[in-house]
């Protein structure tokens, strides 16, 4: 294999840290001297919020390093690419330690003065963690913060009741939000944390407040933040930022720089730091399937796209199984369905990896535009990169997953490599029309180029008129479209799984009688396997819908892959 | 108007986002239909209990709360603020 690991002091390396038996996962950005003004770590929101927010704690870090502060980015237990499951016990305490362990982490480089920025309720955590571990935090910015899990998790119910009809407050107190669901157990732990109950001893030498100016902070937590030495800043960046789908977030470069200033203003001595001997690979699950799972972070291909590998410990068995993440995803995927997944898979013999696709996730941007795209055909390119690294001798031996967007690269990516397999998951409906203008953009004519992108903006704001003129295409210009997209896989050879929404497959989704007709259109052979899942959303945000869909991915993936080779059955 | 519905104004104002301004909306106009957000409504939910020094129960959290001027200030009834008529 050629992939190349994130290892040794560089400016920015991803890592492993705190207790062994349940590693966190974090990425380390330093300045290149190995000299530093101190360490700061970054604590990230959780569940939806902690996606917008990515780019932006990656933006925070970068800055810093240039002002010459090491910086810890992580995820807490059980979130992100850390150990654990979101929905363990003791959320509150394990969260809290979290904090401590990227403290700790920071000081073992040989850094003695510490500071930290905790946004949405990675403030709240960062507060407590001040209050019941020795920290002696330098400096604390509290983001947007919220006063208390009590006040986050009443929030978060406030929003899905008034966005959706149909939602219904759990008596038991469990909080079902879109796509995470904190069940009663942990909900009961977080409404026990608060900022406002933290210790008299002070959150830190230095406080600043961030808070937003389109919402009231609390009178109580304003009172218990006034008694420390704060600096009170008020943005109205915070909701263009992190009340929207990752997607349209906006960076909130004001808000940036006033931190950046600011935690830069006390110190101008440097300290010596070493971060040479960190953890590049960790144990992450010993609990299911037959194998342990270890990680690891890799570069993919010319393009260096950034991947976490999830593999057995003993020998590996079948294709390499490829997660993307594009667009409104995290490489953990929706509600960290990937790690998830990987993990699972990955204990019965296979190898996964999660790769985000140039310019999302913490992939490279080759160009600026890229960030914004939603549909892009140079991403087939890099599904070839990926399948020629991954697996030199035999591309084809991948299986590519993908949601939406994701999905649709992962159809092509199969069709390119002729993989063993591709499973799709509410692929957009127009991914034929999709096919055909990717065809126009890789003209040589300027022009040709420009209809092809314009005809997919076309697509993107109405999709069955594209997918309609898809179908009249290919029974018009035979010789130009001689089949669709997903014909072409299966007469390839290339398994098939296709879990899609009412919504996403179908213009009538309500009535039985034509949803029938789309799916005998989609039809059904050996290798081919298309299933509506009810109670499927587009985004993957239901809880239930969510759940059949996983379950028959997990099951086809282990049968297919997993099952076939190694002769026994996983379940 | 009264005292309340001035204030419940004000709060539309300060922390809806709406686009257009509220003076020129009818107590009983939908403001979801003149562009209240889910985001927004959780802004103007945080800002009323701190005007009102009120808390809204779950069973509050739901869209027709925050319908329309006059649902919040039913809303707010219900959960004891005393208002004037306007």
């Amino acid at each position: 294999m050629t992939t190349s690991e994130h290892a040794g002091p560089r400016l920015e390396q991803t890592l492993w840290f705190g207790a062994e038996e349940q590693p966190l996962f974090g990425w380390l950005t330093s300045p290149s001297n190995a000299l530093a003004r101190g360490g700061v770590l970054l604590a990230p929101p959780i569940g939806r919020e902690a996606f917008p927010a990515r780019r932006v704690l990656k933006s925070l870090a970068t800055s810093l390093a240039a002002r010459g502060f090491v910086t810890l980015r992580f995820d807490y237990h059980g979130t992100g690419d850390s150990s654990g499951h979101f929905d363990d016990p003791d959320r509150d305490r394990a969260w809290v330690d979290s904090v401590a362990d990227a403290a700790a982490f920071l000081r073992s480089l040989g850094l003695s003065s510490i500071s930290a920025v905790g946004m949405r309720f990675g403030a709240t955590l960062v507060g407590a963690a001040a209050a019941t571990h020795d920290l002696r935090f330098k400096s604390m910015v509290l983001w947007d913060p919220c006063e208390s899990g009590r006040s986050y998790l009443r929030e978060l119910t406030a929003l899905e009741g008034l966005r959706r009809d149909d939602y219904e407050i759990d008596p038991d107190g469990s909080v079902e939000t879109s796509e995470f669901v904190f069940t009663q157990r942990a909900a009961v732990a977080l409404r026990a944390l608060s900022l406002t109950d933290v210790s008299p001893r002070p959150l830190a030498e230095r406080v600043m407040v961030v808070e937003r100016g389109d919402r009231v902070m609390s009178k109580k937590l304003r009172l218990r933040l006034d008694r420390e030495k704060v600096d009170w800043e008020s943005t109205f960046e915070q909701g263009p930022m992190i009340d929207v789908e990752a997607f349209f977030a906006v960076m909130p470069d004001l808000t940036l720089n006033r931190i950046v200033n600011w935690l830069g203003e006390p110190s101008d001595t440097v300290e010596p730091f070493d971060a040479s001997g960190t953890m590049t690979t960790a144990v992450v699950s010993r609990d299911s399937g037959e194998y342990t799972v270890e990680e690891r972070s890799l570069e993919l291909g010319p393009s260096e796209l950034f991947g976490v590998l999830s593999e057995p410990v003993g020998d590996a068995r079948g294709p390499w199984i490829v997660l993307l993440n594009s667009v409104n995803d995290d490489h953990v995927g929706r509600a960290r369905l990937w790690v998830e997944l990987s993990r699972r898979w990955a204990s019965y013999g296979l190898r996964c990896v999660r790769v985000d696709l140039s310019g999302y996730g913490d992939s490279p941007s080759r160009l600026d535009e890229l960030a914004r795209v939603a549909y892009d055909s140079r991403w087939t390119g890099e599904m070839v990169e990926v399948a020629r690294t991954l697996s030199p001798e035999d591309p084809s031996n991948v299986v590519f997953i993908g949601l939406c967007s994701g999905a649709y690269v992962a159809i092509e990516g199969a069709l390119a490599v002729h993989a063993r397999g591709v499973c799709a998951i509410n692929p957009p409906v127009f991914i034929d029309y999709l096919h055909g203008v990717a065809r126009l953009e890789a003209s040589r004519r300027t022009s040709v180029r420009a209809l092809g992108l314009h005809l997919k903006r076309l697509a993107l704001s109405h999709q069955w008129v594209a997918a309609t003129l898809a179908r009249f295409s290919q029974m018009m210009l035979r010789s130009a479209y001689p089949t669709d997209v997903l014909s072409k896989l299966v007469d390839d050879g290339t398994d098939v799984l296709v879990l899609a929404s009412f919504d996403d497959l179908s213009p009538c989704p309500r009535t039985p009688f034509l949803r029938s007709i789309d799916l005998w259109r989609m039809g059904k052979t050996k290798n081919y396997q298309i299933e509506f899942v009810p109670g499927l959303d587009h985004g993957l945000h239901g809880a239930k819908g969510r759940a059949r869909a996983v379950s028959l991915l997990d099951g086809n993936v282990l049968e297919r892959f997993a099952r076939a080779v190694s002769g026994t059955d996983p379940k | 108007m009264s005292d309340a519905d001035e204030k419940i104004r004000n709060v539309l104002e300060e922390h809806g986002r709406l686009p257009v301004p509220v003076s020129t909306l009818n107590n009983g106009d939908d403001l979801y239909q003149n562009g209240l957000s889910s985001h927004a409504s959780v802004n103007v939910m945080l800002a009323l209990e701190d005007e009102f020094d009120v808390e809204f129960p779950d069973s509050l959290l739901r869209k027709g709360t925050f319908q329309s001027v006059a649902a919040i200030r039913e809303a707010l009834t219900s959960l004891g603020v005393v208002i004037a008529p306007g």
